[in-house]
């Protein structure tokens, strides 16, 4: 009879890999880092609830007011347009500003 | 002495430049033999004529209390933590070993020692010991976790002794401290392992048997070939305030002990 394994073959796989990658022989994915909570972790990760990458306040302020502008503009370019679409002449031309 | 020895040792390792020889019993997993080890280790070490300190780094005090050392009014390696004390003054000079003594104020100190170097504490051992001479070997006893202290200790002396109960459990907290060991190794720290030390050793089960055997299988050299069988003189020393050389030089604990040693020395 064969002699009865008592530790299951994973286990001896899962010590091998992990050996090969504290020995630094496999390559793996890097892991999330030292000092978790104190040296890296802190610099590194982003605030509770803010998206990695997020911008800082000043950012998003100055972002969002030229965006107002942009809207704006395009609000008075629609206006405009539709301002000379009432204002063609019957044969189709588009009426010019200052040459009449 | 056989300094040369240590020298090249060192130099190979690229681990310091002195002649000390520095080794972390680790594992994070309680009542595996860490502390009867650093401090039999030490005894059969100090046997062969080596100087030895031996640096107790847990809260619990286990070593400082098992060699009878009192710190009471005096201070203990929390104190050099925080440089409020220069190494030299919180040494106990025993028959065979020096001993930098540990009290429970220590885990306070770990809190602190967070708090007030957030980026580096990892270093605070290394920076409190550093430039300290006089020793071939220290040995630093880590409590039973991963955290700060045993980071410290870690990264002090970047190699490492994992003593191993021959039992399933035992072979979760090896793959945990292994991870470990790979984090601070991308951090940029040298990191090595001197050797993983079958203890508590039972002849009579096929459990250990297997697991020593799976583990030379799969770990090959990573594993010394001395490994610690189970001793009564080992658990019984400690109550004697004595290291198991001294308490039963003829037994089986000191005489694993010193074929560690002997491996320990051929490491090289």
């Amino acid at each position: 009879m064969g002699k009865k394994t008592l530790i299951p073959v994973e286990k001896w796989e899962g010590l091998r890999h992990a050996m090969e990658e504290a020995a630094g022989t496999r390559k793996t994915s890097k892991s999330t880092g030292l000092l978790p909570p104190a040296a890296e972790g802190e610099a590194a990760r982003p605030e509770r609830g803010k998206k990695r990458g997020a911008m800082e306040e000043g950012k998003k302020e100055r972002k969002g007011e030229k965006e107002k502008e942009k809207k704006k503009k395009k609000e008075k370019k629609k206006k405009k347009g539709k301002k000379e679409k009432g204002k063609k002449k019957k044969n189709g031309k588009k009426k010019k500003k200052g040459k009449e | 002495m056989d300094l040369a020895y240590n020298r090249k040792s060192q130099g190979e390792r690229g681990s310091g430049g002195d002649a000390m020889r520095k080794i972390t019993v680790i594992n994070q997993k309680g009542g595996t033999g860490k502390t009867t080890t650093a401090v039999n280790l030490g005894a059969a070490l100090s046997e062969m004529g080596r100087e030895i300190l031996l640096v107790d780094l847990d809260p619990q005090a286990g070593l400082t209390e098992s060699l009878g050392v009192e710190t009471s009014g005096r201070p203990t390696v929390a104190e050099v933590l925080t440089r409020e004390a220069e190494p030299r003054e919180a040494f106990h000079a025993l028959p065979h070993f020096t001993v930098l003594p540990s009290s429970p104020v220590l885990a306070e100190t770990e809190k602190r020692i967070l708090r007030e170097r957030p980026s580096d504490y990892p270093l605070a051992l290394k920076d409190a010991l550093a430039g300290m001479r006089g020793f071939d070997f220290v040995l630093v006893d880590c409590p039973p976790s991963l955290g700060a202290l045993s980071l410290m200790g870690m990264v002090y002396s970047g190699s490492l002794l994992i003593p191993l109960q021959t039992q399933y459990m035992a072979l979760n907290g090896l793959e945990k401290i292994l991870g470990m060991m790979k984090t601070i190794r991308e951090a940029g720290f040298p990191m090595e392992i001197l050797g993983i030390l079958p203890c508590m050793y039972d002849v009579r089960t096929s459990l250990s048997r297997q697991v020593e055997e799976h583990l030379r299988e799969t770990l090959r050299d990573k594993v010394f070939r001395t490994v610690i069988r189970q001793s009564v003189s080992l658990a019984e020393a400690p109550a004697r305030s004595k290291d198991v050389l001294s308490y039963q030089p003829g037994g089986r604990g000191a005489e694993d002990y010193r074929a560690l040693a002997q491996e320990v020395l051929r490491h090289g």
